[in-house]
């Protein structure tokens, strides 16, 4: 436990490191880096006593390009991961109406 | 000595390391020390306990407060939290192994760390007593996941904090050194 420790305060120092000076490009390496991949921030989480989901607090019609850069730095499993957790906020997102109106007419024909 | 430390216009640093100055000289010299240009002071192993440091009495130049090997606690944790309070502080290297400081005065020290934008280096090895606990606190003042908002507002300034054994810090300079330019490659590092 202690050396995971160590390794997560490592890990948010070099990020810092390498961010001089720009303290949103810090945050926003931290989010992609940790709170974007399950294994990170579960141990985190885990740590700091966190139990609640990341995808509670998006907003569900920025989900696509969050979603986007989850398999952008993390790949296709991350991928999986995040949708299992977010598909009920992306779909959310969807008009139903909207998408069941050109079927209709394909259907019944003009 | 201290009339010499207060005209001392071209003094940038001053190593008093293994002297007998304690707490009590210490304050006084910072007090002396406030006009001066000094940027780095060494008083390791000067018997320092606490620190009573006024925001007014810090040297408005000092980048490099050396403290290890002394006696500061949680109160002396106090008076460091004074100069690090500042909004114009310029302190960014704190170098404090080899104290008695124990989780109470890492909490005092997070506090004040939230946002300080100076700090950069802070070392807190060897023989401090600070527990897992402490050390999730520090966890959470570089990276503090419980929101978005938190982490987005967690210290993006501290570059390398020290805490626990040697070897590790030395594994993890080399690793700056060989992989300064990616990220990428602390995540298999979580798995060793």
């Amino acid at each position: 436990m202690e050396e995971l420790l160590r390794q997560h305060i490592g890990m948010a120092t070099h990020i810092n490191n390498l961010s001089e000076n720009n303290p949103e490009a810090a945050g926003r390496d931290k989010m992609i880096h940790t709170q974007l991949n399950s294994t990170q921030r579960a141990e985190l989480a885990d740590f700091q006593g966190v139990n609640r989901s990341l995808y509670s607090e998006i907003n569900p019609l920025h989900l696509p390009e969050v979603l986007s850069l989850v398999g952008q730095h993390h790949g296709q499993g991350e991928l999986y991961v995040a949708l299992r957790s977010s598909i009920a906020g992306v779909i959310s997102t969807v008009i139903k109406k909207q998408c069941l109106h050109p079927n209709k007419e394909h259907i019944t024909g003009p | 000595m201290l009339p010499f430390l207060q005209n001392a216009n071209h003094l940038q640093v001053l190593d008093l390391c293994n002297n007998s100055i304690q707490s009590e000289g210490l304050n006084l010299m910072f007090r002396a020390l406030r006009n001066s240009p000094i940027k780095m002071l060494n008083c390791k192993g000067c018997g320092i306990e606490t620190i009573e440091i006024d925001s007014d009495h810090i040297p408005k130049y000092l980048t490099d407060l050396d403290l290890k090997d002394n006696k500061i606690n949680a109160d002396g944790c106090r008076g460091l939290a004074n100069a690090l309070h500042q909004g114009d502080t310029t302190l960014s290297t704190l170098w404090l192994q080899n104290n008695r400081i124990d989780d109470e005065g890492v909490e005092i020290l997070v506090d004040v760390l939230q946002n300080n934008t100076s700090l950069v280096n802070l070392d807190l090895r060897e023989k401090n007593d600070i527990s897992n606990q402490g050390k999730i606190s520090l966890l959470k003042l570089v990276n503090d996941i419980s929101s978005i908002t938190a982490t987005l507002q967690s210290n993006h300034t501290l570059a390398y904090i020290a805490v626990g054994k040697e070897f590790y810090v030395y594994m993890i300079r080399m690793m700056w050194k060989s992989c300064s330019d990616s990220i990428s490659v602390w995540l298999p590092i979580s798995i060793i």
